[in-house]
């Protein structure tokens, strides 16, 4: 029991991760009805940059990234906001100058071409991510002094803890932007006819900006997590991400923010927890090195059963 | 209509149009055709004996691989429109036939005959098997499907012992027919060469045939298609078999000339790189899959050994953008046929 | 459509540039500048390597991974070091008083294109030897190649088949191979510890399994009862009823061959109060360290990865390289430069610069090495005849230090070749 609500604890938390991915996935494909490969790659960029910044300040130091000064109080906060701001910043300003150059001279263009650039730019950035910040697997350093609590048996990290509130604020932030604001009814009403929302006089280019800002920034949040859970960034790592931040989108519905958020933990669950029972389900036959399996089938199931994903809207993906 | 389609060329690139238009000048003359095609023909065969260097004929023999397998994939996507991300399990899955069937490890050691038309036919089959759920999904969907298949398909044959797991398998046997034992670089280049010559013609019977016809009918509009009486769902399926078969063949024969195979050859760089040729030559059209492939394995290779060779990849990258982009046609374009409107393109 | 070609160039440009622009802080700091230089020194040096004597320059091919993954490790790391040593060996005159070259070409891990990469060095009739390829997945398919042009091969992949496949041209550089963890086990149990009864597992992969049984048959050999044998999941969580079963036999160590696992296995020991030694091959990484943390203390981890401070050779290496490169070198970076040195010492050997004299040389030469305290010196199938392997122990200030160098009788000399050969198929696919 107690491995059971440890694996489950430990999976929520990349889900969360799973679930900021997902959901700059899902609002491009809503506003423009692609697939933007380069999104794990921006998450990444996002870590890369700040863990430059630390080593600029001088906060973080070696090869190992180890963190000289003691992090405390005004300090920590200080830090922490200027790894995730500078983070945001630079996959923000990275995603807008690929949108501008890139995605919207082919707004037009068939879906397959769109869909070729989308997997250059991915391409192009991993790559040169490799060129610019190094080869190396870079250490991350998790800025907050390691704590540990009991949870029903289980022990759970501070880092854990934080990166869970950090996840829900973002969402509580986002739904009620998307929800009660002037732009979030902009984004919708593009989302839902382009056309019909340029006619009726909203800026639709500024809602394509806003929310590919967006899905950046969630993005690098996203990003920086994952490299403070794991320790570590690596340039390659963003194809990880783009696959399961895909996945994830497309199991909960995309276009669809609430089955975004249910389908990364999900998949999170799915990963951690199915991966410690999957030995012992199937009698040692298959270990936990196939876990990655499950992911794959939930997906490929999904898609040939209900292909709108557990909470979408059927319409769009499948052609009779 | 025809007036519109020129129009359009002219707008578009005027000094590549006339460029093609000397050209159909100077082919439509049946006796410079026959010279050309003659030329083409000697240059090939003897080309082993002009490059003396096992270097350039190991990668022009590569290059041939990567030319069967971009022209299955212009089949499936520049033809059909049907966007697969998994050419590297497919290729794999060529590769581990014939590893499997002729090597030490089971000990079995089939000869070639026996293992190619098995290696195509089972690449077919899961193509085949995998379109029955998910042939329906449209684009980035199928895309996604195909995609967590490789991944499946990759994670299974780095764990299974049934195929030596990570470790690979070593001594695969050199590909012999009954009379002949392929040995060098240039033995196997008569071979991929033939084979892509087939490939290459029975790729462009289809491409005029009916079933290409109507192929390219659902690429243009499905419902359309369907209309007008296709079963686009068994055509699409058709196109899903059809088009990995070279994929597998080309893995079969990777296998033979490498005589060692490991999980790390079929990673989704081998999927990227097949998609850059097919649109760098030109989406829909077999003459452009053969040149992309031949550019894309040739052009980087004298970049090797000099300090900008850690950017080739980024090079591809670019290129990918730069030509959806600007000539999302590719260098040599789809042909239209009498009536058709050209897709509306950007830039 | 000038203009438009025009927007196409600034649109690859922009995008080239785009991550660069973001990259250095708004201040170059002084590491960035140093960086800078650092990399035209390379192409300086790489370039126009033109050290003080004048002779024709003798060219050695060097294919390491700079494209895909793995790009650091096996790429830039071993490169540096290659090219440092051969700086210094030209500074000091170079060998038979001509200068060294590297050719260095990237095969980016790919088996495909590293034997496109293969034919390429043997069709310069300059290059003499080859040192690569990094991954036994690359050097594998290249062997009948380096083979037929009678290249000397020295390569540091670990996998044991390589050099059962009937070459006399390969070199193995690695300090041992995969094998060779299970045997420095055993005879670090025996030798030092002195026990009698030893539970082994392993976890199910290819390379545990291998290195248990080899682990269990050695002991077997010294006369150490192997109580049990088994195998469990990789990557699982829950290793206590396997523990349990283990614990009531009673031995006095536990050996497990795992990954990442190998952790978990030590704390659940210690929540069931089972007191045996702790063996755990290759538990080097922090990652461990950081997992088991006071709980371990006392873990014994065999491995044949050099630490890069236990000879004051390799310190001084460390120390230089940090100099020359501005950072540390990573545990094959000591490996790619004592290579070269020895590749200088076996041309030196031949006495003349020629593909096959080098190849006879390297199987006669026997010469001193900065990670093998034996000295470097290969049998006829290109095993080193001196493999030397590690067991490091968790010190109680959490520290992981080198209990144990074992420089002991490898399983390829202490059986026949036939024997060995059965084994290794036996264990890793034929």
């Amino acid at each position: 029991m107690t491995t059971f609500v440890q694996q489950a604890l430990n999976g929520l938390t990349i889900g969360m991760i799973y679930a900021l991915i997902a959901l700059g996935y899902s609002m491009v494909y809503g506003v423009l009805k692609m697939v933007n490969f380069a999104h794990g790659d921006l998450c990444v960029l996002g870590a890369m940059f700040s863990l430059t910044l630390l080593r600029a300040t001088g906060i973080t130091k070696g090869r190992l990234n180890i963190i000289e000064v003691p992090l405390t109080g005004t300090r920590l906060v200080l830090v922490l906001g200027m790894v995730f701001l500078g983070g945001m910043l630079c996959s923000t300003i990275t995603s807008l100058i690929i949108e501008r150059l890139v995605y919207r001279p082919l707004r037009r263009a068939s879906i397959l071409t769109v869909l070729v650039s989308a997997l250059g730019v991915s391409i192009a950035l991993s790559n040169a991510m490799m060129l610019v910040f190094g080869r190396e697997m870079k250490s991350f350093p998790s800025l907050l002094k390691k704590q540990y609590f009991t949870v029903l048996g289980a022990t759970y990290s501070n880092l854990q803890v934080f990166i869970a509130i950090l996840t829900i604020l973002l969402l509580i932030g986002l739904f009620y932007l998307v929800n009660k604001t002037t732009l979030g009814r902009c984004i919708r009403a593009v989302a839902l006819d382009k056309d019909m929302a340029g006619l009726l006089g909203i800026n639709v280019n500024r809602v394509i900006v806003a929310v590919f800002a967006l899905g950046a920034s969630l993005g690098a949040v996203a990003g920086i997590s994952h490299a403070m859970y794991y320790g570590q960034t690596y340039y390659l790592t963003g194809y990880q991400l783009m696959i399961l931040g895909w996945a994830s989108a497309v199991i909960g519905g995309i276009g669809d923010m609430r089955g975004c958020v249910i389908a990364g933990l999900l998949i999170g669950l799915l990963e951690a927890v199915g991966g410690g029972y999957l030995p012992i389900l199937t009698g040692g036959l298959f270990g936990a090195d196939y876990r990655r399996i499950f992911v794959f089938l939930v997906l490929i199931v999904t898609l040939v059963i209900k292909p709108a994903g557990i909470l979408g809207k059927p319409e769009v993906i499948v052609k009779a | 209509m025809s007036n519109y389609k020129n129009d359009a060329a002219t707008s578009r690139s005027p000094g590549f149009s006339q460029v093609r238009r000397y050209w159909h000048a100077l082919t439509k003359n049946t006796g410079v055709k026959r010279a050309l095609f003659i030329g083409v023909a000697i240059l090939l065969l003897a080309l082993p004996r002009i490059i003396t260097s096992n270097y350039w004929l190991r990668v022009i023999d590569i290059a041939g691989l990567y030319v069967m397998m971009a022209l299955g994939y212009n089949l499936m996507f520049g033809y059909t429109g049907l966007f697969n991300l998994g050419f590297a399990a497919f290729f794999a899955i060529g590769a581990y036939c014939y590893a499997m069937l002729a090597s030490p490890l089971h000990n079995m050691h089939l000869p070639f005959l026996i293992v190619l038309p098995l290696a195509v036919g089972l690449t077919s089959l899961i193509s085949y098997l995998l379109g029955i759920p998910s042939i329906s999904l449209v684009g980035d969907y199928l895309g996604l499907v195909t995609l967590s298949f490789a991944e499946i398909f990759r994670i299974l044959v780095n764990n299974l012992k049934f195929t030596n797991a990570s470790y690979g398998i070593i001594n695969i046997d050199a590909i012999r027919l009954p009379f002949f034992t392929f040995k060098s670089v240039s033995d196997y280049y008569y071979l991929i060469l033939l084979l892509c010559v087939v490939v290459y013609l029975i790729i462009k019977r289809l491409e005029d045939s009916r079933i290409g016809r109507a192929w390219m009918a659902i690429r243009n509009d499905e419902e359309a298609a369907k209309t007008s009486g296709l079963d686009t769902r068994r055509l699409k399926l058709l196109a899903c078999a059809i088009g990995v078969a070279p994929v597998g063949m080309a893995g079969a024969i990777f296998a033979g000339m490498q005589t060692f195979v490991s999980p790390e050859s079929f990673t989704s760089r081998e999927t990227w790189l097949i998609i850059a040729m097919a649109i760098v030559g030109g989406l829909g059209n077999a003459d452009g899959a053969v040149l992309g492939a031949l550019l894309l394995t040739l052009l980087p290779e004298p970049l090797r050994g000099t300090p900008i060779e850690s950017a080739r990849t980024l090079i591809y990258g670019l290129l990918l953008i730069f030509f959806s982009l600007f000539r999302p046609q590719g260098l040599l374009p789809r042909r239209y046929w009498k009536g058709e409107i050209e897709e509306e393109t950007s830039g | 459509m000038k203009g438009k070609l025009l927007r196409g160039m600034l649109v690859v440009l922009a995008l080239s540039l785009l991550v660069s622009a973001c990259a250095p802080s708004p201040t170059p700091t002084p590491q960035v500048i140093e960086k800078e230089k650092e990399v035209t020194k390379i192409v300086e040096k790489v370039v126009t390597a033109t050290p003080p004597p004048a002779a024709k320059p003798i060219k050695i091919g060097l294919p390491v991974i700079l494209t895909g993954a793995d790009t650091y490790v096996f790429g830039e790391m071993v490169r540096d070091a290659a090219i440092m040593a051969v700086e210094e060996i030209n500074a000091a005159g170079g060998v038979l008083g001509r200068p060294l070259e590297l050719v260095i070409m990237d095969d980016a891990g790919d088996p495909a294109q590293a034997v496109a990469v293969a034919h390429k060095l043997c069709e310069d009739p300059e290059i003499v030897a080859v040192i690569g390829h990094t991954f036994s997945g690359t050097t594998i398919p290249t062997l009948p190649i380096y083979n037929e042009c009678r290249l000397a091969q020295l390569e540091l992949g670990s996998n044991p088949r390589i050099t059962i496949m009937g070459y006399d041209h390969v070199f193995r550089i690695t300090c041992a191979n995969d094998l060779i963890t299970g045997y420095a086990g055993a005879d670090y149990v025996v030798e030092k510890l002195g026990i009698k009864s030893v539970a082994v597992i392993h976890n199910k992969t290819m390379w545990g399994e291998a290195v248990a049984t080899v682990f269990a048959k050695r002991c077997e050999e010294l006369g150490v009862k192997v109580t049990s044998f088994q195998g469990v999941d990789k990557d699982a969580v829950d290793f206590t009823p396997t523990l349990t079963k283990v614990n009531a036999e009673n031995p006095e160590a536990v050996y497990f061959a795992g990954y990442s696992e190998s952790a978990l296995v030590r704390n659940q020991m210690t929540d069931l109060g089972m007191k045996q030694y702790y063996i755990a091959a290759e538990a080097t990484s922090s990652e461990y360290v950081d997992a088991v943390k006071e709980k371990g203390i006392g873990t014994l981890a065999p491995t044949a990865a050099p630490p890069l401070d236990f000879r004051p050779e390799t310190r001084k290496f460390t120390a230089a390289f940090r100099e020359r490169w501005g950072r540390d070198p990573e545990e094959w970076s000591p490996v790619y430069y004592d290579i070269v040195y020895a590749l200088a010492a076996a041309i030196k050997h031949a006495g003349k610069v020629e593909r096959e004299a080098i190849i006879k040389a390297l199987h006669e030469i026997e010469v001193p090495s900065i990670v093998h305290p034996g000295g470097l010196a290969w049998d006829a199938t290109g095993e080193p005849k001196h493999p030397v392997a590690f067991v490091w122990e968790l010190k109680p200030n959490l520290q992981m230090e080198v209990v144990y160098v074992w420089q002991g009788t490898p399983p390829y000399q202490a059986m026949s070749y036939e024997e060995y050969k059965a084994l290794v198929e036996s264990l890793l696919g034929k």
